[in-house]
């Protein structure tokens, strides 16, 4: 099957205790994590004690009391909000920290209808389904593995792509939970990890959609 | 499911989803008022923001209540990257740097590439020293119906060394030399 | 001298001494053998078709075993282009001892490597490399082979390695020439200085111009002398570089092979060394060093050389090579953007010297491979 990545998004999110008031970007911009001419043209959503939503051309970060969360919107970012991340939370380390999620969103391209009705077909066999249901199709798909809770785990999510038409969504998640709230340790799993995350969601994608002739 | 994976559901689809929660925020201009509990933000530079928490609205679900969804961002513009290449500089002159640039999927090729410094943002321009690390990422940029050809070099933000950070390579590097033992006359080879 | 059509798998001969030289264009490694199966690897570069260091490459490919046969790994070095794929050398070759420049025995050295070990960099430096040379160490320290875990820490007349007839088919012997006591104090301060200070941003380790801590070599097989020049270069202070060394040397004896020292470069020539050191017209090999404003070895460092001996043998031309062809787009948005380009890591040039030290007289054979050439 031909297609191609059209969309291709990654995020960290980051499971803690957090302090949303606080991050903003001019707070970002004093702590040298930002420029001056980002912060300024930064577009801020909300700011309050519960939340906290911004965006710059290249990231947007939404912070909740037991949530952070930054996204790169195309890949020429994706190393920017690890930068940003490493350098925040370096600064803020004593901030309890439970878990950390490495995220890669892509939005594959399909050469045609029967091409991704054969992929959804491949990944959820619908015989069974017929039964009685008259036309089943595939929703949406996520498979975890390992299949227990576990502290690292890796999470894939298929499902019909929302921003291309005739487009399949392929998200990664790799989960790892950090013992004792320790950010070092956080910090360490992020930067030893963070390029593998990315790299080997591509390649799981890619494994999977290959499997269609 | 992982709590920090952000894959988004269909819009279009109508079951209830546990991490599809509208919030409703009515921003404030200045001159309203609020009965309810208001956050400002104080800055400088910025005016007084003001949210009427009482305006949000959370739908109530059936089950233990979930993290607030996390609302994409849709830029208008699209990326697709073509070729990434990291680099370090070697050597900077007047208005040039010379930089060793290796493919991220073939490490080991080395080119070797000189540039004008006006590659970088000016206030970027400080950061072009020998060992700065940067990206350099090319492709094309979909935007308003027209396709572009991307190039961006864009320096590493790596976090300072940090005290702490110091000492414990300090720590780890006693450690290491305990651990090995080493004195200045072992036995050579034979 | 004769540049053979002959495969470069062939091994060599259990009484037959080989001295192999690798460089392509950016690093450099010396595979050397000192007979009945045993070898020494010194420096490293990897083979970026086979993407595994140039060593294990080639020993394989002769069917050697790195793991028995390789009985010392030198690091003369730790400039990225001497260490490349150094860890994987010392991984491989399990019984080798290590040997390396003493000015790297400190604790300034290790937390150097400790701090430039991070991951966060994709790429990995000279002082990455070594902090995974140094966990290979500390896993044989802690292992069952405790006694060869232990480096050799090479300084001026330090003996690396010595055979003789009752053990070994011939009488060797390895000593390093160099770091002086006086070149180590002063290493010693510059490895101190190169460590980062708070605040400062994170960068890539990019190696100074230190060049008097590494290790130069004298190889005595036999009769006959080997001198690998490493890039010792001269130096104002005459306890240190060059003249150190020649203040030493035993005058009757002269290398009849000599490696030429940082590849060729001006700082490196000494016509004292070329007169004391090595025999008349001896054979001269070198690695080209294609980074940089002026590449070495230039025409006038080839030139100067020939004032010594006409046998210069380099891996490569050292001016780089056209980089590869990538997409269209992608190749026009670089040419929009660059100055100069080329591509300074590139085939694995290799230069191959094989004698019998037993014959009657020295006639070695030489051969070039993979865009060696003699320089003429």
């Amino acid at each position: 099957m031909n297609y191609s990545l059209e969309i291709d998004e990654a995020a960290i999110v980051i499971l803690g205790s957090f302090n949303p008031a606080l991050f903003h970007p001019f707070w970002f911009n004093a702590k040298g994590l930002i420029k001056p001419e980002e912060a300024e043209a930064s577009k801020i959503e909300v700011t309050h004690p519960t939340l906290s939503v911004f965006s710059m051309d290249w990231c947007k970060v939404q912070v909740e009391l037991e949530r952070f969360i930054i996204q790169a919107t195309n890949p020429f970012h994706f190393d920017q909000i690890l930068d940003l991340v490493l350098g925040t939370f370096t600064l803020l380390e004593s901030v309890p920290v439970k878990a950390l999620g490495m995220n890669r969103m892509m939005h594959f391209k399909v050469e045609s209808r029967e091409k991704m009705d054969a992929f959804g077909d491949m990944i959820a066999p619908k015989e069974i389904w017929k039964n009685f249901m008259k036309d089943p199709g595939l929703s949406h798909l996520i498979m975890v593995d390992p299949r227990d809770k576990a502290k690292e785990s890796t999470q894939i999510t298929i499902q019909r792509s929302n921003r291309l038409e005739l487009g399949i969504f392929i998200a990664i998640n790799d989960h790892h939970d950090i013992d004792n709230n320790k950010i070092d340790d956080m910090l360490t799993i992020l930067k030893n990890s963070w390029q593998i995350s990315l790299s080997k969601g591509e390649e799981k994608a890619q494994l999977l959609l290959n499997k269609v002739k | 499911m992982n709590r920090t994976s952000l894959a988004t559901h269909d819009q279009f689809s109508t079951a209830v989803n546990l991490e599809e929660f509208p919030i409703e925020i009515k921003l404030l201009n200045s001159e309203e008022t609020s009965p309810s509990s208001e956050a400002t933000i104080p800055s400088a530079e910025m005016p007084s923001l003001r949210v009427n928490t009482s305006v949000v609205k959370l739908r109530q679900p059936t089950l233990i209540p979930p993290p607030k969804p996390f609302i994409p961002h849709k830029p208008s513009q699209r990326f697709k990257l073509l070729q990434r290449f990291e680099g370090t500089i070697i050597e900077v002159s007047e208005d040039e740097c010379r930089a060793h640039i290796r493919d991220t999927q073939d490490p080991d090729s080395i080119e070797e590439i000189t540039f004008s410094l006006e590659e970088f943002f000016e206030t970027d321009r400080k950061f072009a020293v020998k060992g700065a690390v940067f990206n350099w990422y090319l492709g094309y940029e979909d935007r308003s119906g027209q396709r572009y050809r991307a190039s961006a070099i864009i320096f590493r933000r790596l976090p300072v060394w940090t005290k702490k950070d110091l000492e414990k390579a300090k720590q780890e590097a006693q450690l290491l030399f305990d651990k090995l033992g080493w004195e200045i006359n072992d036995t050579p080879g034979k | 001298m004769t540049n053979l059509d002959g495969k470069s798998t062939t091994p060599p001969e259990s009484n037959q001494i080989e001295l192999s030289i690798f460089g392509p264009g950016i690093g450099e490694c010396i595979v050397l053998h000192l007979g009945n199966n045993k070898w020494v690897v010194i420096d490293s570069c990897k083979d970026k078709s086979a993407g595994i260091p140039a060593a294990i490459k080639y020993l394989k490919e002769l069917q050697v075993n790195p793991s028995s046969s390789v009985k010392l790994f030198i690091v003369t070095h730790w400039d990225d282009d001497h260490i490349g794929g150094a860890s994987e050398i010392l991984a491989e070759c399990s019984n080798a001892r290590f040997c390396c420049s003493c000015a790297l025995l400190s604790k300034e050295f290790l937390k150097l490597t400790e701090i430039y070990s991070e991951r966060s960099l994709m790429i990995s430096s000279g002082a990455d490399e070594f902090w995974r040379i140094f966990q290979i160490l500390l896993e044989r320290r802690e292992g069952s082979r405790k006694q060869s875990a232990g480096p050799v820490w090479a300084k001026a007349d330090t003996v690396l390695l010595e055979t003789n007839k009752e053990s070994h088919c011939f009488d060797v012997k390895i000593r390093a020439l160099s770091p002086s006591d006086g070149a180590l104090t002063l290493a010693f301060n510059e490895i101190a200085q190169l460590i980062p200070n708070e605040n400062v941003p994170r960068r890539r380790a990019v190696a100074q111009k230190s060049n008097h801590v590494s290790v130069a070599l004298w190889i005595t097989i036999e009769k006959a002398h080997i001198l690998l020049g490493a890039d010792l270069e001269n130096h104002p202070n005459q306890n240190i570089g060059w003249q150190a060394v020649l203040f030493k040397h035993d005058r009757s004896q002269q290398a009849a092979i000599v490696k030429v020292p940082h590849h060729g470069s001006f700082d490196a020539y000494s016509s004292e060394m070329w007169n004391v050191m090595a025999v008349s017209d001896p054979i001269a090999l070198l690695t080209p060093f294609a980074s940089g404003v002026k590449p070495l070895p230039s025409q006038s460092d080839v030139k100067r050389i020939q004032r010594h001996t006409s046998q210069i043998f380099c891996t490569g031309r050292g001016i780089g090579w056209h980089p590869i062809r990538r997409n269209p787009a992608v190749e026009r948005s670089i040419r929009e953007t660059v100055r100069t380009r080329r591509l300074i890591h590139g085939p694995m040039g290799h230069v191959r010297v094989r004698y019998y030290p037993n014959a009657k007289s020295f006639t070695p054979t030489i051969e070039t491979f993979k865009g060696a050439l003699l320089l003429k």
